[in-house]
Formats: C-alpha cells, structure tokens, sequence
C-alpha cells in the first residue's frame, strides 16, 4: 500500500509564525482581513485557486523583494500544481532570505522526497526539525522518508514522535498502519487504522488500508464492508474497485464481482488514456497541450473536480489560455454555476476579443447573474463579429423577451435567427416573442415548426398544446 | 525449504525444523562458469545513446541439443550498436563435455546469431527428435532447426516465424493439442533505432516504455510442415495494449490445455485462458493476475508457474520493476488468484530490486518449490540518481518454509554476488539430482551457479517421451506422490527471455521413500509408475 501524508497549509503557519499569530485560526482570520497581494494569495491557495494565488504572491514578491514569504508562497503553489524545479527554486529564494524558515525547510524536503532525494530530504526535515521540535508535519516527513526508503523502524520512530507530540494527528497513525501492514503486523496495521479513523471519521485511505489487510488476512467478508464504504465515499478509488471485486469474487458473489471490476476496468482505461500526456508532463510539466488532453479525458469522464484542477494548473502556467478558459467557462455554464462562468467568461473575452464563442458565453452568464447591459453588450459584439451565426440573435431575443425589454428588436432578431437557420430552438424563442407582442396566430405557427423539428421534445409540445387553448385577444 | 510439523508437539517441531534448516543450510551455490570454460561476456551494446533496447538483454538457455543426456548452454548476446557500428558480438553454444567443462561450439553448430539478441526458446517444433532454438531478436528472430548432426539451419523466414518486431520472450506450446509445437512470442515494443530521439526529463535522456506503442504479440500455429501460421487473431491473443517480456505456460484451471500469461512492462499483463477449441479468452481482469495487489499496471518483466504449495495448482510469480513487488499469486481455483505477495514474505525484499528471470525450483530437494528471482537494475547510472538503489544487484533465492510462505536464503547460499542480471534458465547440467542455474549478466560473463549439496537429500528425475512430434511432452502434467503429491508441469519457457530443462526434477520428501509417478499427457492419455526408484533419472514414454 502506498505510503502518504496529507499536507496541511503550511503556508498558513508560516503566516502565523510570521505574523507573531499563535494559531491557524488566527492566521486565516488575519490573512482575510487584509488586502494585500500575499493575503489575497493565501486566499486563493487555500480555496484551491492556484493560477490566482500564484499570480498575487508572484505581485508580493515584485512589492516586497525583502520578505521570504512571497518566495514561499509561490514554492508552495509550484509544488502543488506539480512544478517542482521551480518550487525549489521559490523555496530556496526564501531560505537565502530566511534561513531559520522551518516550513520552507519542511516544503522543499516534501519536494525533494517526491525525487527520491533521500538524504537531502532527510536533512531538510531535521532542519525544520531543530528550528521548531514540535513541528508535527516534519516529523511526519521524515517518518515518510524513512518509510518509502523501507527503513520501517526509523520510520515508526519518527510517527512516534508526531504522536507524541500531538496524539490527534491521523495521518500519523496511518502511516504507522502502513508500515506494520509492510512488517507484516497485520492486527497492528488495523488497531492504527483504526486509531487514525476514530480520529478522521471517513478517512479513505484509512479505509482502505483497513480493507486491504482484512483481505490479506481472508476476513472476506469484514474486507467487503469496508471496502463497499471505499468506493461509497470515493466512487474514483481504483484500488477500492479492484480489491472489493476481488473480495467479491473470493466470497463467490460473481455478479457482484463483475460489477465491480467493470468500475475498476472503467477507471483503469482512463488511467491509460492519460498514461501518454502524464508521460509528457513529468518531463515538462508546462506542457499545456498535455494538460488540456487530460483535461478533455476528465470531461469525457465526467470528472468534474479533476478536470478543473487540470484547468487550474493550466492557467498558472498561462493565465490567457484561451482553451482553458475556454473549457472552465462551459464546465460552469453546464453545472449552471453562473457566477463562476461569468468569471471566466469574461476573462476568455479577454484572452480572445475575436471569438464569438466567447462573447456568447459571456452575454448567457452575465445574462444569468443579472448584469443585463453586459450581456446585451456581450451579444451584440458576438453579431458584430460573426453577423450570419444565429445564436447571437436568438439569444440577445431571449434576453429581452425575459426581461420584457426591447421586444420590437427582439422580434427582429428572431426572425432573423430562424431566418439563418431554423432551429427548434430559435422557433420557440420566436414563438415566445410573438406572443408577448400579442400576435398569437404567429406564435402558434412558429411553435408548431419548433415541435415540428423536434416532435420528441415535451417542452415544445406542451407550448403548442398551451397556445392553442388561448383565446385571440389574452396576449399580453 | 520444508517444515512438518505434523503433531505439533513442541520438541518435534523443533526437531523438524531444525532439521529443514540443516538441508537448506546444506545447500550452497557456486558460481564455475569461469573454471567450466564459459569465456562469453555479454555485450549490451554500448551505444552511448541510452536506447531502451540496451536495457532488456539477455536470456539464455539450458537444452541438450545433441542428445547426449546432458545439458548444453545457449547464451543469447547483445551487440554493438547502433547497427552499423562495427559488431563482434554473437550468441554462443557450448557444448557440455560432461565433466564440469563446456567447449564453445557455436562456430561448428551455425548458431552464432549477430543480431541484437534478447532470448531464446527451446522445443522440437519438427518432430526428428532433437531439441531446436528459437531466438528472440531485435527486429528479425532466428529458428534454428537442428540438423541432428552437431549443426544448425536458421529457417526463421522460410518457416514465417522470423517476425519484424522487436520481440522478448518465446514459449513452444502445444496450443492446439495436435501433438506439435506451436509457438508464442512475446513482443516489447514498436521502437527503431532510426527515430529514436533522447526523451529528456529531470533524471536524464533515458527513455522509458511509456515513451514507445507496444508491439502485439504474435501465436504461430505449427503447419506440420516445417512452416508456421500466425493465428494470433483468430486465437483471440491479439492486443495492441501489451509490451510483453515474460511469458509464462501452464494449464493453470487445470482443464487439460496449455495457458499463457504475459508479463507485460507498464501495462497490464495478460492471462489467456485456453478454450480448448483453438481459441483463447483473455481472463486477467477475472483471474486477478493484471496488476498490482491495488490494481495498478507494472513494469512486468518475468513469469513463471509453479505449484508452490502443493495443492495441485499452478500459482504465479511475476517479476517486476523497482518500488514495485514481485507479485505471488496464489491459485485459488475456479480461475481465481489471490496476490499473497506480502502474506507469502516475498514483497519486502523485492520491493527495491529490478527482476527479470524467475522460476519455482526446489533447490534443496525437500518436495516444496523455492523461487528464484535474477535481479539488476536497467539504468547504469540509477545510483546517481536514487539512493534506494544500484545498476548491479543481488539475485534472490526465496526458500519455502512449507506453510505458504518464504523466507531469503541467498547470501548464504552463495548467491551474495551483484550484477545487473537478466535472463536465468534451470536445469541439472551436471546430473547430480540438483538443479543448477544459469544467469546472464549485462555486460559482462554469465553465472553458472551450480547447486552443491542439493542433492543429499532424496530425488527423482524424469524424462518424458511423448508420441508423435511433441517428443519432451511439453505441457504434460506430472503428479509424484509420496506423503504430499507435488505437481508440476514440462516447459522449457520459464520466467525471462529463457529456456530451461525440459526434464523434471523432483525433491523427495523422504528417504529412501518410493513415489508414484502419474502423468497426464497433453493428448489427454495418462501414464502412471509406480514405486520409481529415487536418485535417478527415469524416462516415461507416452
């Protein structure tokens, strides 16, 4: 079983220490109510925004060449988003500016253990280690160090002391269930487990691990339980999929087997699909069209979260990627995150002025939040850019048929929509504007071409079966 | 390395155990190929360049080519590369004298391949009775069928097995169960030295076989003719998605047909389950044999069956790559495997070496199967860039403790030498009851490790002769049965790149007991012996 740790925002107790704060709680509440490029980065880092937060400590450091924090703010973001050369770059920028800087000491051994740079990692974590005792994190790096080099004992001993000092921490008791599990101490593995799920309620990867040695130890059915809770929680755990399909098999349940190993194979093609542009990425990892293939096969997964994080990377490396943005704004137009495609609408218009595309998609989000004159504004250059491309027309329509604005316009642009091409769509769009003009006989006749078109759609249908039952003269 | 304990007093156990440990003890392998005359030093090729093909080879083999009844060596070679360099470079045959000394024939014999070679495979594939040679290359295989005479034909283009592809290992199987030869190839990758280009990165220009499309394995049917046709499609074994080096036979759902598992690197491996109509199903992700014990893909390298555990069934080790263990996987039956990897004991100590050739011998004759594994990393200069690990690296012998699991028995079994080996191949060159292993090392000379005091104990060698054209009866199933009834199955195709001893050799569990021999031939008829005579060789016609 692989042997990790969850890495806490160092960067908010770095902060902290920094800012003579004693507590994490303090140091967030400190960083939100400043407006600084550093706090603005801390921000962003912490809700997950790294292609911002990057931008603001990168404006940090330009502000402020003195201080090590924006150094270590942008190491942290770059080891995040999977750049380690230039995150060690950061991080030692802010060590030759603050040597006594525990959580750079403990960041860049993160990076370094990531290369397999044992022993340089090793020394790292001492450093952080010596500058601060009961810094849990390092101890946890160390014992990580120790373990993935499959020096099991030093390993124990450095969980050992992340307990001690600080008896709540999970990750700890995970990863010491991790080497009994590698020592073969199977009931050791569980009771760790164990320990770390009573404290993290819900811990995957305790679960996991828990499920794993009740396989190893043939309890197929307590391995089943657990392992069905894996995939419960995490419907993408691959491994949990694989081994509750094998403990399914073993138990002689094949059907259930078979479905499972079906998720499993599922996750394994994608997996393959992606192998090629990691491939990629591991020698460059600003190899933009590598990131945006991976991207495409989350989309195509329907991997939401995942594909975002890609985007996210991507537009770190380059804030105007049009594909990126691109793609950001239709996953939130699709996930009728209005807001958030607004954001990144607007931000595509800048990145391509000369899309059309992207004034589209700016005029429905803006549309949406309710910035009317931004989206009439958003549509009309879409029409100037493209004058024979319908959807322009047809949406720009819409917008004043809702906000019943302009209705005489919006008339024309339907017809001029269904003029260019007369989809069910901009059929209905007419139709509607027809009858808030009060001119029902057209609205009936254009919403019959619509259902015509689309005879399937029950929206379509029941408008036609509506306009028929009013009476000539009920229009508004 | 067995250990009864059947009554479970305290004092028997001790005794028993102790006991075991003195047979293992006993057991010491010595490395002779100097003094036995090998002077072949492999060459990897030495390009410069850091090809991917510089990282695979070699195999070698154990056959008695001229039917003297004792083993000879085939060492498959590399050569200088790129292709045009100037190259002096060639496989090697020699030719046991049979007193602990080999004569390089390869000149006489005709055997001296100068292609860039990867392995070997053994097997009568015409049927005159004598053992032939298939070689794996870089690009063009060579067939060479024996001539019965002291020489050899390469007919690899005249019988359409010559194959383009830069093909790993190859397994003579009787798929079909027409009483001949057929034969499958394991292919790695679609890579040509003429596009090649340094693929960059962090820890240098390496490239790795993420960088480079798989290349299909290829199953050729026996015509009976002396010609072969590729039935890889129709079989159902075709897959673009493999990158095959180990290939491992055996009727492992016990039905009475040959089944073939591919050890693939860094992508899933294969099980085609045979359905006994000239067909194949791929059952891997069923069986549980395609990835790791968390199902990820790994860099498979070797393969090999063997009834680890007595119970009758074919289990499964696969070699793999380094931070990934070689994975044990127990026969569950019903088609099923468990990955006992880490319950067995041999995850631990895998986990930071690279393996390549692998086999379930038992190597103090004690009636349980030990493992061997041939260690060494691929990149020559890992050192400078990981600390966990070394281009050169010990070979590993894991001993049966006769409860499922092992425990390390090689640096005290002689086996404390590094090198960055590759291809192993098993057999008792010297006839004594014990089997012998043979290693190619990158680079430099092979191993002949020959087993000292395996044979102190109890054994029994057999010899099979089939009817018809399968004369070794390749793929019989044989049974011997003392107090425990240990199973095991004839191939020549074993763990890496290799070919080994066609005859079997069985540890007995007791002295001086006498076992009975059944076996099951692949055209389904069975022969049983009873009360065979230990310590010899014993020959059993169909």
């Amino acid at each position: 079983m692989s042997i990790g740790r969850t890495h806490a925002a160092a960067l908010v107790v770095a902060l902290a220490v920094w800012g003579g704060l004693t507590t994490w709680a303090g140091a967030q509440a400190a960083a939100r109510e400043t407006s600084t490029p550093l706090a603005r980065g801390l921000a962003m880092y912490e809700s997950g925004r790294m292609a911002e937060a990057l931008i603001a400590f990168r404006e940090a450091a330009d502000g402020d060449t003195a201080s090590p924090m924006p150094d270590f703010g942008v190491g942290i973001v770059c080891a995040a988003l999977g750049w380690l050369d230039r995150a060690e770059d950061a991080l030692e920028g802010a060590l030759s500016k603050r040597p006594a800087f525990p959580e750079a000491h403990d960041e860049l051994g993160d990076i370094l253990l990531r290369r397999r740079e044992f022993r340089d990692a090793e020394s790292h974590y001492r450093t952080a280690i010596a500058l601060r005792p009961d810094y849990v994190e390092a101890h946890l790096g160390l014992g990580l160090t120790f373990a993935t080099q499959r020096m099991f004992p030093e390993a124990r001993h450095a969980y050992e002391l992340a307990l001690a000092l600080d008896p709540s921490t999970s990750t700890a008791h995970r990863s010491l269930g991790e080497v009994h599990a590698w020592e073969g101490d199977l009931a050791a593995a569980i009771s760790a487990y164990e320990r770390a799920l009573a404290l993290e309620p819900g811990s995957v990867p305790a679960l996991y691990g828990i499920g794993l040695v009740k396989l190893r130890q043939r309890v197929t059915d307590e391995a089943i339980e657990t392992l069905e809770r894996v995939v419960a929680l995490d419907p993408q755990h691959k491994s949990g999929w694989h081994n509750l399909a094998k403990a399914y098999a073993a138990s002689g349940r094949p059907e259930l087997a078979e479905s499972a190993m079906a998720e499993f194979e599922a996750l394994h093609e994608l997996d393959e699909r992606l192998k090629p542009h990691l491939r990629t990425l591991e020698a460059d990892p600003t190899d933009l069209p590598a990131r945006y293939a991976i991207t495409k096969e989350y989309l195509r997964a329907e991997r939401m979260p995942d594909a975002i994080r890609e985007l996210d990377r991507m537009l770190a490396i380059d804030p105007m990627f049009a594909p990126a943005l691109d793609a950001r704004v239709r996953i939130h137009l699709s996930l009728e995150e209005w807001s958030e495609a607004h954001v990144w609408a607007a931000r595509l218009t800048r990145a391509r002025p000369d899309n059309v595309m992207a004034f589209l998609y700016l005029g429905m989000s803006a549309g949406a939040v309710g910035a009317v004159d931004e989206a009439v504004g958003a549509y009309r250059r879409a029409i100037q850019l493209k004058p024979d491309e319908p959807t322009g027309y047809n949406n720009l329509a819409w917008l004043f048929y809702q906000n019943r604005m302009r209705l005489d316009e919006a008339e024309t642009l339907a017809e001029r929509a269904v003029g260019i091409e007369p989809k069910p769509a901009y059929l209905d769009t007419l139709s509607r504007v027809y009858e808030a003009q009060g001119r029902l006989a057209q609205a009936l006749a254009a919403a019959a071409r619509a259902l015509a078109a689309d005879p399937n759609n029950p929206a379509y249908r029941a408008r036609h079966e509506a306009l028929h039952t009013i009476e000539p003269g009920d229009g508004p | 390395m067995r250990r009864r304990c059947g009554l479970g007093r305290a004092a028997i156990l001790t005794l028993v155990l102790l006991a075991a440990s003195t047979r293992a003890a006993s057991v010491r392998f010595t490395d002779v190929a100097a003094e036995a005359g090998i002077d072949f030093v492999h060459d990897i090729g030495r390009s410069g360049k850091g090809y991917i093909l510089e990282t695979v080879a070699s195999g070698c083999g154990f056959l008695d080519y001229d039917g003297d009844g004792l083993l000879d060596i085939y060492l498959v070679n590399g050569r200088a590369l790129p292709p045009s360099a100037p190259n002096a470079s060639a496989n090697a045959l020699y030719r046991n004298n049979g007193d602990g000394t080999f004569t390089d024939v390869t000149a006489e014999a005709g055997v001296g391949d100068t292609g860039y070679g990867v392995g070997c495979a053994t097997g009568d594939y015409d049927g005159d009775g004598d053992t032939d040679i298939y070689v794996t290359n870089f690009e063009r295989n060579a067939l060479y069928r024996n001539n019965g005479d002291g020489t050899f034909t390469d007919v690899a283009a005249a019988a359409g097995v010559a194959c383009a592809a830069w093909s790993s290992s190859g397994a003579f199987v009787d798929y079909n169960a027409d009483g001949r030869l057929d034969l499958y190839v394991a292919n790695y990758l679609a890579f040509r030295i003429e596009d090649y280009e340094p693929c960059g990165g962090r820890l240098g220009t390496d490239c790795g076989p993420g960088d480079y499309p798989g290349a299909a394995d290829v199953l050729y049917r026996n015509n009976g003719d002396g010609t072969f046709t590729d039935v890889t499609r129709e079989a159902g074994v075709h897959s673009d998605e493999g990158k095959g080096l180990g290939v491992a036979v055996g009727d492992y759902d016990d039905d009475g047909d040959v089944d073939i598992y591919v050890a693939n690197d860094d992508t899933r491996n294969f099980l085609y389950r045979n359905n006994g109509d000239g067909t194949f199903e791929d059952v891997t992700f069923w069986a549980g044999v395609g990835f790791s014990e968390h199902g990820e893909p790994e860099g498979g390298m070797g393969a090999a069956f063997g009834d680890y555990d007595n119970d009758g069934r074919l289990d499964l080790v696969v070699t793999n790559y380094q931070d990934q263990v070689n994975s044990l996987y127990r026969n569950e039956g019903g088609g099923l495997f468990s990955d006992v990897s880490h319950t067995a004991g041999t995850a631990l100590l895998t986990y930071p070496l690279v393996g390549w050739g692998t086999a379930f011998l038992d190597v103090d004759n004690d009636a349980d199967l030990d493992l061997f594994v041939a260690n060494g990393h691929l990149l020559v200069n890992v050192a400078g860039r990981d600390s966990t690990s070394t281009y050169a690296q010990p070979d590993v012998l894991y001993m049966n403790d006769g409860h499922g699991a092992f425990v390390e028995g090689g640096p005290e079994m002689g086996l404390a030498a590094v090198r960055s080996s590759r291809g192993a191949a098993f057999g008792d060159y010297d006839n004594d009851g014990d089997t012998d292993i043979l290693v190619v090392n990158t680079g430099e000379a092979p191993s002949l490790l020959r087993n000292d005091g395996g044979s102190d104990g109890d054994w029994l060698g057999i010899t099979l002769v089939g009817r018809g054209a399968n004369r070794a009866g390749i793929g019989a199933r044989v049974t011997v049965t003392t107090d425990v009834t240990q199973t095991r199955e004839v191939t020549t195709a074993v763990g890496y790149a290799s070919a080994s001893d066609a005859r079997l050799l069985f540890g007995l569990e007791k002295q001086g007991s006498a076992p009975t021999v059944s076996v099951r031939w692949s055209s389904g008829s069975t022969t049983v012996v009873e009360s065979a005579r230990p310590r010899r060789y014993i020959s059993i016609s169909e």
